[in-house]
């Protein structure tokens, strides 16, 4: 078995005191040129976890490790090593630089080369991404969502680092462009041997992109396997319902809803419960589900569950 | 008064005049749509749908853009109509739904208020019956609890709650058409496929005309009959959900059926992307716009825009391509 | 996506109305300027020949804009007082900022204890009027100009610390400065690189305003005989000292008051430049 590069171990955060968990105890594994999709919906956790896998918000539990040993956020190790795509390519800019000033700015910040050698390089991991040097010289706000989109890839890249972080790169983007992004994240995987982070609300994307997948819901991971194995067969209802949510283009009438949730729960919060926390809209809760929370197990090979009844595609 | 056609759009054009030139958002673009039917309005960022969509309600104002063409909704010619007559088709005759709830509700306004304010605007409808009819509503967009949530505040409501009541106010005066501006975009997939159920059930028990705005064809798939396509500002492809879906003829239809990613596909493929940007539209290529993306553009496409031509096989479907037939996938 | 359709009609047409009050209030500025700063340099201002004969005259080739109840020349005297009201409103803002804009940004950007500390002195120097302060300091301390400004720049400084702290606070959470952070920027240089620069537009709009209200302080304070030393002209103290006239001359109070007027909306309507929709865009002046 390989071993991760980094990981996020039982790791916890709350914002402030007197809220419940936006993330509970939640355990996530990064391989080399392997890529984790981390799909759910809003408030779900899961730009939580990326955040704090990034340093950026503190864990209340839990720990990082990178090759197997704890790091701390503050860690310079951990700023070489991991790096991060956001959501809005603009906004991810300095509106007042341009952007190969901040596409080089991570060799400045590590102290390599000179300033001349440092555009260099960031002209040319640029031109790799497919932004010409005329595109570099503008600023975020005047070049179009997805140049500033592959710039962003370009400044994450620049370093070498060995884990990338995505949180929800394509979503701000045309599905036309959000093609060409995805392209070129899955040659930097299989070029770099990079381990990413894919977090994503788009199960297509997860789907098409990612080597594994793992489903939050309020705060917690409720599956996670191989991503054709979850896009085929999941097996917690919150991911079948989800799945089912998604509207396809095959307009074949075989594809009806599996899972019906229950109405009238919209508004609880499933944080709140005891037990599992989508006991609430679960069509197969029994009270079993309202008295213990149930834990990830796998249920076949590489395929982990946190139910108390998997749904079972053929009864 | 009514000749079986709802909405009626001949030859529109808006140009909005810019700084640096004119952009042509909309381009000799029509459509009809009968009572009761429902067209889904499909394409990307610039594709000039929402502009079509706002312009014919007689949203966008004379002032800020140059429009011409004609747009009738119920027999009413929405273009020629002064300010205060288009206000009174609004909420009637036609009204809209915004992709943003929250935005389109008073922050402090009762919502039972809002909606009851709403129904008032059929002068027949006193006080008291707005009132009664704003509990139905709440009822009728599947709000739960609906006389102890009339006193809810837009604030307290979860952003599908808030979409339902965006969308009670605008049915609250029986409208014919109404006209949806990427209403689930900024939903979670699950409520999402909740309010696009509501549509639905509103179209079929009243007997509501719909335009949904949509950048996501899996949207309108589902939940409209007809479906137009745009691109850059003209319509690339329409005609009958089905038939649009299962044969794709205009390249462009075909490319970006392509590139949406598949979430329940057997085998793992990415999409596949489709080369470039989308045209400048202050400078658009002459010919058909979409053929410096398109792989099969021949010289004819870059010289000739093509018109929108039927296919045989359904009523209704067609496509602007000098080169049709769905793309090697 | 890189066509933003925007309806650009009127707004086209509203930034040629701004460019052309921007014209205006620029070169009311600049003739100001250099009439109080450069002019002396080649001629000396006669502000402190008295006439007798010459009491309360109107505007003649001699005198333009005629002469005060000592005989003395207006236009000189209102140009020499712009030199002080200029001094002490571009001074005590410039001042003012340089304090309070370092104090907000590190308040806004560390926060915990170190912005308890900066918020509760700030909050500790609003609480005392500001006037009572100004009059409490020139009665303590004497009129002079340094006095005057010091009087302005602790009011101010507050002020400016709380802008400096909510902009920080806004542009801390965008995602360049995480995405910094991300790449290890050190906490100085995401400060002074990324703040900075995204919070300056703001901050120079609102300096602009603050020397107009400097300038009208500076006029109030003369005009209580606070301010400015009376030997010294200045528009408040010759407003004051043209009060009493002010039903057989209105022009001893119109003068100073129109340069104070024409000055502070000049200084208003290039702040407001500053906060257009354009100016955002683009970062301010071009």
């Amino acid at each position: 078995m390989k071993q991760p590069i980094f990981t996020l171990e039982n790791g916890s955060v709350r914002y402030g005191h007197g809220h419940p968990d936006a993330v509970s105890d939640v355990t996530v594994r990064l391989y080399p040129g392997e890529i984790l999709g981390l799909v759910g919906e809003s408030g779900c956790g899961k730009s939580t976890t990326a955040r704090a896998m990034l340093g950026l918000v503190p864990l209340s539990a839990g720990r990082l490790t990178l090759h197997g040993t704890p790091v701390n956020p503050h860690d310079r190790r951990l700023r070489a090593a991991v790096q991060a795509i956001f959501q809005n390519p603009a906004a991810s800019f300095n509106p007042r630089r341009s952007l190969l000033d901040s596409v080089a700015e991570p060799l400045r910040v590590h102290g390599q080369g000179t300033a001349r050698q440092r555009r260099e390089r960031a002209l040319e991991e640029l031109d790799r991404v497919g932004v010409t040097a005329q595109m570099a010289a503008r600023r975020p706000n005047e070049v179009s969502g997805g140049q500033c989109q592959r710039a962003a890839i370009a400044r994450a890249t620049i370093l070498r680092p060995e884990v990338l972080v995505c949180d929800e790169p394509v979503s701000a983007l045309d599905v036309s462009i959000q093609a060409q992004i995805l392209e070129l994240l899955a040659e930097l995987r299989t070029e770099q041997g990079l381990a990413m982070l894919f977090i994503s609300h788009d199960l297509g994307v997860v789907a098409s992109l990612c080597d594994r997948t793992a489903v939050m819901y309020a705060g917690r991971m409720v599956e996670q396997g191989a991503a054709t194995e979850i896009a085929g067969n999941p097996r917690h209802p919150y991911s079948v319902a989800l799945q089912d949510a998604v509207p396809s283009l095959d307009l074949s009438d075989g594809l009806a809803p599996r899972i019906r949730t229950r109405t009238g729960a919209d508004d609880v919060d499933g944080r709140l419960l005891p037990g599992c926390r989508f006991a609430a809209l679960c069509p197969s809760a029994t009270p079993e589900c309202t008295a213990a929370a149930p834990v990830l197990a796998e249920l076949a090979p590489r395929h982990e569950v946190a139910c108390h009844h998997p749904f079972d595609p053929a009864p | 008064m009514t000749d079986g056609t709802l909405l009626s759009i001949k030859d529109l054009v808006v140009e909005f005049p810019t700084g640096a030139g004119t952009v042509r958002a909309v381009d000799h673009v029509s459509l009809e749509l009968g009572y009761g039917e429902r067209l889904g309005i499909v394409g990307e960022s610039g594709s000039g749908k929402s502009v079509l969509a706002r312009t014919a309600m007689g949203l966008t104002r004379p002032g800020t853009a140059r429009i011409s063409g004609q747009v009738t909704i119920a027999g009413h010619p929405v273009l020629e109509l002064g300010e205060r007559r288009r206000r009174a088709l609004w909420g009637r005759e036609v009204a809209m739904v915004f992709q943003d709830p929250l935005s389109a509700l008073h922050p402090i306004t009762p919502i039972g208020e809002q909606i009851a304010e709403a129904a008032r605007r059929d002068p027949r409808t006193t006080r008291r019956q707005a009132a009664a009819r704003a509990v139905e509503l709440l009822e009728t967009v599947g709000i739960p609890q609906a006389t102890r949530r009339v006193h809810a505040r837009a604030h307290e409501l979860s952003g599908g709650m808030r979409q339902r009541v965006a969308i009670a106010m605008a049915i609250a005066c029986r409208p014919k058409l109404l006209f949806a501006d990427e209403p689930t975009t900024a939903l979670d997939v699950t409520v999402q496929a909740r309010i696009l159920d509501l549509f639905d059930q509103l179209c079929a028990e009243f007997g509501i005309g719909l335009v949904m705005v949509s950048h996501d064809l899996g949207v309108v798939g589902r939940h409209t009959d007809h479906v137009a396509v745009m691109y850059a500002g003209r319509i690339a492809e329409r005609g009958p959900v089905r038939a649009v879906f299962a044969r794709p003829s205009m390249r462009y239809t075909s490319a970006l059926m392509a590139a949406i990613p598949r979430h329940r596909a057997a085998e793992q493929s990415l999409p596949r992307p489709i080369p470039g940007q989308p045209p400048n539209l202050l400078a658009p290529p002459p010919g058909c716009r979409f053929g410096p993306r398109c792989g099969q553009a021949s010289p004819r496409c870059h010289a000739e825009q093509p018109p929108l031509l039927a296919l045989g096989d359904a009523p209704g479907h067609e496509y602007a391509c000098w080169h049709p037939g769905e793309a090697d996938r | 996506m890189s066509t933003a359709i925007l309806p650009t009609g009127s707004w086209r047409r509203r930034l040629r109305a701004w460019r052309l009050t921007d014209a205006l209030s620029l070169t009311w500025l600049g003739l100001l300027a250099l009439a109080a700063l450069a002019l002396p340099l080649f001629l000396q201002l006669d502000t402190e020949t008295m006439s007798a004969t010459e009491r309360l005259a109107g505007p003649s080739a001699q005198h333009w804009l005629g002469t005060d109840n000592y005989g003395r020349d207006l236009l000189a005297r209102a140009l020499s007082g712009a030199r002080v009201s200029l001094l002490i409103g571009f001074g005590s803002v410039a001042a003012a900022a340089l304090i309070g804009v370092p104090l907000g940004m590190l308040a806004g950007y560390l926060k915990g204890a170190v912005d308890a500390v900066i918020s509760f002195v700030v909050d500790v120097i609003l609480a005392f009027p500001g006037l009572v302060l100004a009059l409490a300091l020139a009665s303590f301390l004497g009129a002079s100009v340094s006095n005057v400004m010091i009087a302005i720049v602790v009011p101010m400084t507050p002020v400016f610390v709380r802008l400096a702290k909510a902009q920080t606070m806004s542009v801390a959470g965008r995602e360049y400065v995480e995405a910094s952070q991300v790449i290890g920027t050190r906490t100085w240089s995401i400060v002074v690189r990324d703040v900075l620069p995204n919070i300056l537009p703001a901050v120079l709009a609102y300096a602009l305003v603050s020397v107009g209200s400097a300038i009208l302080i500076e006029g109030g304070l003369s005009f209580l005989g606070m301010g400015v030393p009376p030997e010294q002209p200045s528009w408040g103290s010759m407003i004051n000292n043209g009060r009493i006239f002010i039903s057989e001359d209105p022009r001893l109070v119109a003068v100073p008051s129109l340069f104070m007027l024409l000055t502070i909306l000049g200084l208003n309507l290039i702040a407001d430049r500053f906060l257009s929709p354009s100016a955002a865009a683009t970062g301010g002046v071009r």
